[in-house]
C-alpha cells in the first residue's frame, strides 16, 4: 500500500493542481448540468418566424409554431432574425407574408411561405415537413369550407363552421396518432419507452463527459511522464521489490484522485437515470478511466519527454472523444463507425442506462 | 534569444516528431474525407393487410414519387416476411396498414397504424419517432375538416349519396395536398451565408482545437523554462522575462503558423474546403493569440500540473462554449452567450460570413 499513498500523497502536496484540478472538474460539470437541465428544450430545431401578417390564420400559425415540441422558435423582424441567421443562432427563417390567409382562402397551394436558409443548405427540408403540418389544418379549413359553401342551399357562415371545425377538434377520438413501438433488434428487447430526440443530445453530454474524464487522466498522470523523464522509474527498477504490483498500486491512485470528478459526473443525469442507473453511470466512468490511466502509463514509459505526453496524451482524448461523436452521428446516417472505441462505448453504455 | 528558442525547440526531437506526425496524419485525413459518400437510404417495410384499390393508390404515389424514392427504399411483403427482414436488421422501421384502414379513416373510425421502429440505434429510432409524430399531424387536420364536412352536411339533410361522395373527393384532394406539401414553400437561399455541413463543421473545429494546443505548448514551454531555473539565469544576463516570453511566442507562434498554413494549403488543393488568404490571416492572428494567453497563464499558474489542469479545461470549455462540439444554435440559450468570445465560434462564423 506505500505506493498507492505515495502517490496519492504527490497528487494531494500539489495544492496549485488540487485546486485547479477541483475548480475545473466544478465547471465543466455544472457547465454539462446545464445542458443537460434543458435538453428536451435545446434538441428542438431552432427557427426563426417573421410573421408580417396579422390574419387570424397566419397568427394561428404562428401561435402553433411558437407551442411546438419540435421547433425552437425565436420571432421578430427579418433584420433581427437575419442576424441570428448570420450568426448562426436560427438554421432557417419562415416568412408568413401578409397575403399568407389570402392564398389559403383562394387555394393556393404554392409558395405560401417563403423559407430563407443559407445558400446550399439541405438539411432545413426536414423542418418544412414540421411546418407543414402546422399549416395543414388551416389548408384543410379553406377547402371543405370552400367545398361546403359550394353546395346547393348552404346557409353556414364560415365563422359557424370554424367553431364547428374546433368543437370537432377538440374530440380526442379524431387526434390521430401513429401506434410506435420501439423493438431493439439486437436484443429482440420490446421497449416502448418513447425515444425522443433530447435522447441525442444527451448523447453528446455523454461524449463531452467522457471526453473530460479522459483529460483529466492525462493531467493526473503527468506525474508518470515526470519521473520517466527525471529518471526516477529508471532508478526504481534497481530497488527490490515487486514493481508491477506497485506500479498498479499508482495507478489505482490517480483513479482514487479522480473518483470525485468521476462521482460528480455521474450525478449530471441523475433525474434521468435515476440512482441505480447513476451508480451504473459511476462505474462506467471508473472503467473508463483506469482503461486510459494505463494508456497513459504506458504512453509516459514510452514517450520519455514531458512535452511530447502532453501532446499525444491530449491529441488521443481528441480522437477518442472524436470517435464516440463520429460513431453517434454516423448511426444516425447510416453505419455506426467506431462503435468499439472507449468514449463510443462508453456514450452507448449511457444511453442504455438512460432508455 | 530568437536562435536560442528555435535550437530548444529542434532539439526537443519527440514533440517535433509528434507534431510532423500529426501535421502528416492531418493531410491524410484530408485525403480520406475526401471520398464520396453514397446518400443514406432509409429501409421501410410495408405490410398492406387492406390490399384495396386506395391503399395500393398512397403506396404507389410513394414508389413512383422520385424525390420519395432518392432517399427511401421501400419493401412489400407479408406481415411474416416483413418481420423476418426487420428481425435481420436490414429494415429501419415497417408500417402495417390494417384492414379497412381507408375505409375506416374515411368513416373517421379511428384504426391506428401501427409503425415498428428498430430501436437497436436510439439516436436514429428518436429521428423515426420524431418524424412519424409530425406526419400524425397531417392525418389528424385530413380526419378533423373531413369529419367536420361531413357532420354539417349531415345536420343540414343532405342527400346521403351527396355525403359520400363528397367526402371521398375531399378526402383524397386533402391527402394529395398534405402529399405535395413541398409545394407549399418557396425556398429562397441567402446568398450572404454559406451552409456547413457538420463533416466540415466539425474539421474547422478540430483546427481551432489544435491552435488552441499550440499555444498551450507554448505556454508548457514557458513554463518548463521556470521551473528549471533557465529563465532566473537569463535574468542575471539582463535579459527580461517579457523579453525572453516574446522570444518564445515568436519562435513557437512562427513554427506553428508554417505548420497549420502548410495543412490548410494542402487542404486547399487537395480537400474539398476553400481556405482564403482572409481565413489563413486570420488563422495566424488566432495562433499568435493562442501563444500569448497561454504564456501568461503559465506565469500566473506555478505547478506543471495545475497549468495542465487549468488550460486543459479551459480548451475544452472554449470549444463547447465556441459550438465546437455542439452547434451554438443547440446550446441553452445562457450558454450561447458566451459564444461570441470563444475563438471556435468566431472562426467559423468568419468562414461561413460573405461580406
Amino acid at each position: 500500500m506505500g505506493s498507492f499513498k505515495l502517490r496519492l500523497k504527490l497528487l494531494l502536496a500539489d495544492r496549485i493542481a488540487a485546486l485547479c484540478y477541483a475548480l475545473c472538474a466544478v465547471v465543466m460539470i455544472s457547465l454539462l448540468f446545464n445542458m443537460n437541465l434543458h435538453a428536451s428544450e435545446t434538441s428542438r430545431v431552432p427557427v426563426g418566424v417573421a410573421c408580417e401578417s396579422a390574419s387570424p390564420a397566419a397568427e394561428r400559425l404562428n401561435k402553433r409554431l411558437l407551442e411546438s415540441d419540435a421547433l425552437r422558435v425565436t420571432s421578430g423582424t427579418m433584420e433581427e432574425l437575419t442576424q441570428l441567421l448570420m450568426d448562426g443562432y436560427i438554421g432557417s427563417i419562415f416568412v408568413i407574408g401578409d397575403d399568407y390567409e389570402e392564398k389559403l382562402r383562394s387555394g393556393i397551394r404554392e409558395d405560401i411561405i417563403k423559407v430563407i436558409t443559407p445558400s446550399d443548405d439541405t438539411s432545413s427540408i426536414i423542418v418544412q415537413d414540421i411546418v407543414a403540418g402546422y399549416m395543414m389544418y388551416d389548408v384543410c379549413f379553406f377547402r371543405t369550407f370552400e367545398e361546403y359553401s359550394s353546395l346547393p342551399d348552404m346557409s353556414v357562415t364560415e365563422e359557424e363552421f370554424s367553431e364547428y371545425v374546433a368543437s370537432v377538434a377538440e374530440n380526442p377520438m379524431y387526434d390521430f396518432d401513429f401506434d410506435i413501438r420501439y423493438i431493439d433488434v439486437g436484443s429482440r428487447d420490446k421497449n416502448n419507452a418513447e425515444i425522443t430526440t433530447a435522447m441525442i443530445y444527451r448523447q453528446i453530454i455523454a461524449g463531452l463527459i467522457g471526453m473530460l474524464l479522459l483529460v483529466l487522466v492525462v493531467c493526473g498522470c503527468n506525474g508518470f511522464a515526470t519521473e520517466n523523464v527525471q529518471s526516477i522509474a529508471l532508478r526504481r527498477r534497481t530497488i527490490a521489490g515487486n514493481l508491477f504490483n506497485a506500479y498498479l498500486l499508482e495507478m489505482a491512485a490517480v483513479l482514487v484522485y479522480l473518483t470525485p470528478a468521476i462521482l460528480l459526473s455521474a450525478l449530471i443525469m441523475i433525474g434521468e437515470s435515476g440512482p441505480g442507473g447513476a451508480v451504473l453511470v459511476f462505474l462506467m466512468g471508473e472503467a473508463l478511466c483506469m482503461f486510459f490511466i494505463i494508456v497513459c502509463f504506458v504512453l509516459a514509459a514510452v514517450i520519455k519527454s514531458a512535452s511530447a505526453y502532453q501532446l499525444v496524451g491530449t491529441v488521443i482524448c481528441l480522437l477518442l472523444g472524436a470517435c464516440g461523436f463520429i460513431n453517434t452521428f454516423s448511426s444516425i446516417s447510416g453505419t455506426p463507425l467506431f462503435g468499439w472505441t472507449p468514449v463510443a462505448a462508453y456514450i452507448n453504455a449511457f444511453v442504455e442506462v438512460l432508455v | 534569444m530568437i536562435k536560442k528558442d528555435i535550437l530548444l525547440f529542434i532539439s526537443d526531437k519527440k514533440t517535433v516528431l509528434v507534431i510532423a506526425v500529426l501535421m502528416m496524419l492531418g493531410i491524410a485525413g484530408i485525403f480520406l474525407s475526401n471520398g464520396e459518400t453514397a446518400p443514406t437510404r432509409i429501409n421501410v417495410g410495408v405490410v398492406d393487410l387492406e390490399q384495396s384499390n386506395r391503399s395500393e393508390m398512397v403506396k404507389t404515389y410513394f414508389t413512383r414519387n422520385e424525390d420519395f424514392n432518392s432517399f427511401i427504399n421501400v419493401t412489400e411483403g407479408t406481415e411474416e416476411e416483413i418481420e423476418e427482414i426487420f428481425g435481420r436488421g436490414e429494415l429501419d422501421f415497417y408500417f402495417v396498414i390494417p384492414e379497412n384502414f381507408t375505409d375506416e379513416m374515411i368513416r373517421m373510425k379511428n384504426t391506428p397504424l401501427t409503425a415498428v421502429v428498430n430501436s437497436e440505434d436510439k439516436a436514429k429510432a428518436a429521428i423515426y419517432g420524431a418524424l412519424l409524430e409530425s406526419y400524425s399531424e397531417y392525418i389528424t387536420s385530413v380526419e378533423v375538416n373531413v369529419e367536420s364536412l361531413t357532420f354539417a352536411m349531415r345536420e343540414a339533410g343532405y342527400d346521403s349519396s351527396l355525403i359520400r361522395d363528397t367526402n371521398n373527393s375531399i378526402s383524397w384532394d386533402l391527402v394529395f395536398t398534405a402529399l405535395g406539401k413541398d409545394a407549399f414553400f418557396n425556398r429562397v437561399p441567402y446568398d450572404r451565408m454559406e451552409s456547413l455541413s457538420l463533416t466540415d463543421h466539425y474539421i474547422y473545429s478540430v483546427l481551432v482545437l489544435l491552435v488552441l494546443y499550440a499555444g498551450m505548448l507554448t505556454g508548457y514551454a514557458v513554463l518548463l523554462e521556470r521551473k528549471s531555473g533557465v529563465r532566473a539565469r537569463l535574468v542575471t544576463c539582463g535579459i527580461s522575462p517579457a523579453r525572453q516570453i516574446v522570444s518564445k511566442v515568436i519562435v513557437y507562434g512562427t513554427l506553428m503558423t508554417a505548420v497549420f498554413l502548410i495543412v490548410t494549403y494542402m487542404m486547399n488543393i487537395f480537400g474539398k474546403l476553400v481556405f482564403s488568404f482572409g481565413a489563413g490571416l486570420y488563422l495566424t492572428f488566432m495562433i499568435y493569440g493562442s501563444c500569448i494567453g497561454f504564456s501568461i497563464i503559465a506565469l500566473l499558474i506555478r505547478s506543471r500540473n495545475g497549468y495542465c489542469f487549468f488550460s486543459n479545461m479551459a480548451i475544452l470549455l472554449m470549444t463547447v462554449l465556441g459550438g465546437g462540439i455542439v452547434p451554438v444554435m443547440y446550446l441553452p440559450n445562457a450558454l450561447s452567450s458566451f459564444a461570441k468570445f470563444m475563438p471556435a465560434y468566431r472562426f467559423v462564423t468568419f468562414i461561413l460570413q460573405r461580406s
